[in-house]
């Protein structure tokens, strides 16, 4: 299954799109004004990297400040929430996470 | 934010016409030759009704003007005169006012349709140092008579026939206090009107709120929050009888056709401590969209006692004695851990969301010791979230709109887990 992440934060905007092996395409762009511009843009521009449309995506995920203003995710999910489930995936001993963001720190 | 889907009760739709005329009756007071009470704490209004004197519950105006968005310019009367940002903000909204009087300060335009006639008296109950302060305040600038009842503070569990004789006498003084304010004697047979108002309205109110305990949850706590505005606004007066008759009818009625106030209820919530009233509609949508009915906020209880067996329209000195001998706002933290873990069972709690205000800190100074002992006790989580009572200027969207739904979203995925998914 093709599925991708987007992050739309106060400063950055990050975009992942993967499939079972790993990442295929990633973009890591300012967010600026215009977040749902810029969501979009990095998200075609993932696809393109990974060498597919957005039709091929199956599933999309929005966290971050801006995950309200991604009308085609299929789920918006709190960074909060993703930051745990993503870490619990990659090394699951981990208790502690601290995100430094544009706006705000966490502590999770 | 989803879709949000909620079937709203249409009795709370009443509560901005009852308020609002609560207010004008209030504005008009002086016209009428009745005396204006500026009342702080949970000061009993039954004897003030039984003299036709006319009250605000300062705490209620402030809650009033953060919910019509009106607040910030009178916050600011109060900020330049030296009040700081971090005091109360439902206090900073009376200083405001206070000082519109005492120093002919123009009431802000955006707050004049919310303008309160200047006080002939103060009563304050002190639950709080800072309301305390600002009685005294109000008694200088205003050069009018104070009156501070000792609100009792329950260290312990104690019998409450220990703090009746106290309280006897706290009331009769709070008596005598309207009388020779006001220049009349207290009509005795209305003060027992009254209380037999104020017990018929105790009834009404805790069979609707019995409904909460429904699975799916018939209404949220923030209808019953606003129906403080239909019941306890207007208690001892046939007014509250009215509303709380047909609410009871309409929450009867949704229980017999199974009408859901949140259709896809997924979790049941718990709200601690004072609603953020510039944000209360904002919130109760913020839940709904996540299938969150917050089901129970005992702050929408618990400030006004009602203590039924003890409201003998016969004896109604000795009701206002007993009642304030209770007030649950004032017990001891081993009190509060109990009836929460009591509220958890009862009400099928699966998360407790606590507001901690900003400019709130002496009474909730407790609130993460007792969450976590709950939490402990009944193996629901909580989280604590900062924003304020009353002044718009302390609610960062981002910060608590993400706290409150990742809350959320940890609770369905410990659910989905318990069910055996991932």
């Amino acid at each position: 299954m093709i599925s991708a992440g987007i992050d739309i934060g106060s400063l950055w905007t990050k975009v992942v799109v993967l499939n079972e092996t790993g990442v295929r395409g990633s973009v890591v762009r300012r967010t600026g004004m215009h977040m749902l511009e810029t969501a979009r843009e990095c998200f075609r521009d993932a696809c393109a990297e990974a060498v597919l449309s957005a039709d091929d995506v199956q599933k999309v995920v929005a966290t971050g400040y801006g995950r309200v203003s991604v009308p085609w995710a299929t789920k918006s999910i709190t960074e909060i929430t993703c930051h745990a489930r993503g870490i619990n995936h990659l090394r699951d001993s981990v208790r502690t996470l601290i995100d430094i963001g544009g706006q705000d720190s966490k502590v999770i | 934010m989803s879709t949000v889907v909620e079937n709203r009760l249409e009795t709370p739709k009443k509560v901005k016409g009852l308020s609002d005329r609560f207010y004008e009756e209030l504005r008009e007071a002086h016209d009428h030759g009745e005396k204006v009470v500026w009342c702080l704490g949970p000061v009993p209004f039954i004897p003030m009704v039984a003299m036709n004197v006319r009250f605000v519950h300062l705490e209620n105006y402030g809650a009033r003007i953060a919910a019509r968005r009106v607040a910030a310019p009178i916050h600011r009367i109060a900020e330049d005169w030296g009040l700081s940002k971090n005091a109360c903000s439902y206090l900073r909204g009376a200083q405001g006012m206070s000082l519109c009087f005492a120093q002919n300060i123009p009431v802000p335009p955006e707050v004049e349709p919310y303008r309160l006639p200047k006080p002939d008296m103060v009563v304050c109950m002190n639950y709080c140092v800072s309301a305390v302060n600002l009685a005294e305040t109000f008694a200088r600038e205003l050069r009018i008579p104070t009156l501070i009842i000792d609100g009792l503070y329950h260290f312990e569990d104690d019998a409450r026939e220990n703090y009746l004789p106290y309280a006897r006498q706290n009331m009769k003084e709070y008596i005598a206090f309207l009388e020779e304010n006001v220049g009349e004697p207290m009509n005795y047979d209305r003060l027992s009107e009254a209380v037999a108002l104020l017990r018929q309205l105790a009834i009404l109110r805790d069979s609707v709120v019995q409904h909460a305990k429904d699975i799916p949850a018939p209404f949220t706590a923030f209808e019953m929050l606003l129906s403080m505005g239909g019941g306890a606004l207007w208690a001892g007066r046939p007014e509250s009888i009215e509303y709380m008759t047909a609410l009871k009818e309409e929450v009867e009625q949704r229980v017999k056709n199974k009408i859901a106030a949140i259709p896809n209820e997924k979790m049941r919530l718990m709200w601690d401590f004072i609603m953020v009233w510039p944000k209360v509609g904002y919130m109760a949508k913020l839940f709904a969209s996540h299938g969150a009915a917050v089901v129970w906020a005992p702050y929408s209880q618990t400030a006004q006692a009602y203590n039924i067996e003890t409201l003998d329209p016969a004896n109604p000195v000795e009701a206002l004695a007993w009642e304030v001998t209770f007030i649950n706002t004032m017990r001891h933290i081993d009190h509060r851990i109990r009836s929460y873990v009591k509220a958890v069972e009862e009400f099928s709690i699966d998360g407790m969301v606590g507001h901690s205000p900003k400019t709130c800190r002496k009474i909730p100074i407790s609130q993460p010791v007792y969450l976590e002992e709950v939490s402990k006790r009944t193996g629901v989580p909580y989280v604590i979230f900062e924003a304020d009572h009353s002044d718009p200027d302390f609610y960062s969207p981002a910060a608590v709109d993400t706290r409150l739904v990742a809350f959320m979203e940890m609770i369905e995925s410990r659910k989905a887990r318990a069910k055996g998914g991932a």
